[in-house]
């Protein structure tokens, strides 16, 4: 098998889901013990199926969260920039002195 | 992981016992042997026998003969010596079935061990993938790669047809390879 065969015949998706026939498994492995492109595609492969079986089983709550929904609940750094956020931090500063006076007066 | 060209010199530097050579030998074909071994649905602690078998193998083979007749093909020859070993292992894992299945192991420690395959990194990508594929198609995932049924009644449940497993996960490799990518 070369690589035009491999990609033409889905070997590294069939591979994985255990769907070449036998004599074809072992041509496929046969190749990619010396194919760089095919070998970097299982690879990635094994990394999905072995991590999605390993999440879906163990936190399967956890991986219907989209990341990025996530990481919109907490406020970042850079949240500060944002126009709304920049002219409040900036009325508040306005404010402060008088504010900070005044209750030093108050004690 | 790259494709490691082999030649003469570190044929004989294994052969020798060289511990750097050594060192790049076990982590280069284990990783190898492990696709191959996970492509053949064997349970964790299988991977794990067959491929220290193979590694272990190879050098006695190396050390006996003293070398390979082609070093440029070492990878095709570490490839063999696994397909003896799985042969071998088969036939006897039939022998000891009722063995093995009095020493049945619990799902924790499969867990543990495919906790130990994959990297924290991996492991955060594909959290990332799983979360923004839609709903079915995770849960088309989950009957895949945890449920024990035959993948044409998977298909027929969910109303797809077997290429579009194929085509699910021709996606994630994809998005895996951008978020690796990404940074």
């Amino acid at each position: 098998m070369d690589h035009n065969e491999a990609l033409k015949l889905e070997a590294a998706e069939k591979y994985v889901l255990g769907e070449l026939p036998e004599e074809v498994r072992e041509e496929y492995e046969d190749h990619y013990f010396e194919c760089a492109d095919c070998l970097s595609d299982l690879e990635a492969l094994d990394g999905i199926v072995t991590a999605s079986r390993l999440l879906l089983r163990e936190e399967p709550q956890a991986v219907l969260v989209p990341v990025h929904q996530g990481r919109a609940e907490r406020p970042g750094w850079f949240t500060w920039l944002k126009p709304a956020v920049a002219m409040s931090a900036i009325a508040a500063l306005a404010v402060a002195p008088t504010g900070g006076m005044s209750r030093v007066r108050m004690l | 992981m790259e494709l490691f060209t082999f030649d003469k010199i570190y044929v004989d530097r294994l052969r020798d016992g060289e511990p750097s050579t050594e060192q790049h030998f076990v982590a280069y074909f284990g990783k190898i042997l492990g696709i191959m071994l996970r492509a053949r649905f064997l349970p964790p602690e299988k991977v794990d026998d067959v491929r220290q078998e193979t590694l272990a193998r190879a050098i006695a083979v190396l050390r006996r003969d003293g070398g390979v007749r082609q070093p440029e093909r070492f990878g095709a020859f570490v490839n063999s010596i696994c397909k003896n070993v799985l042969r071998e292992s088969a036939r006897d894992w039939h022998r000891s079935q009722s063995l093995q299945q009095a020493q049945f192991r619990s799902p924790e420690t499969i867990v543990d061990l495919e906790r130990a395959m994959i990297t924290q990194e991996t492991k955060l990508k594909v959290r990332e993938i799983l979360g923004e594929m839609k709903p079915r198609d995770r849960d088309l995932l989950r009957a895949l790669f945890l449920d024990d049924k035959d993948k044409d009644e998977i298909c027929r449940e969910f109303g797809v047809r077997r290429e579009y497993l194929r085509v699910l996960l021709h996606r994630a490799r994809e998005r895996f390879r951008a978020t690796f990518d990404d940074g």
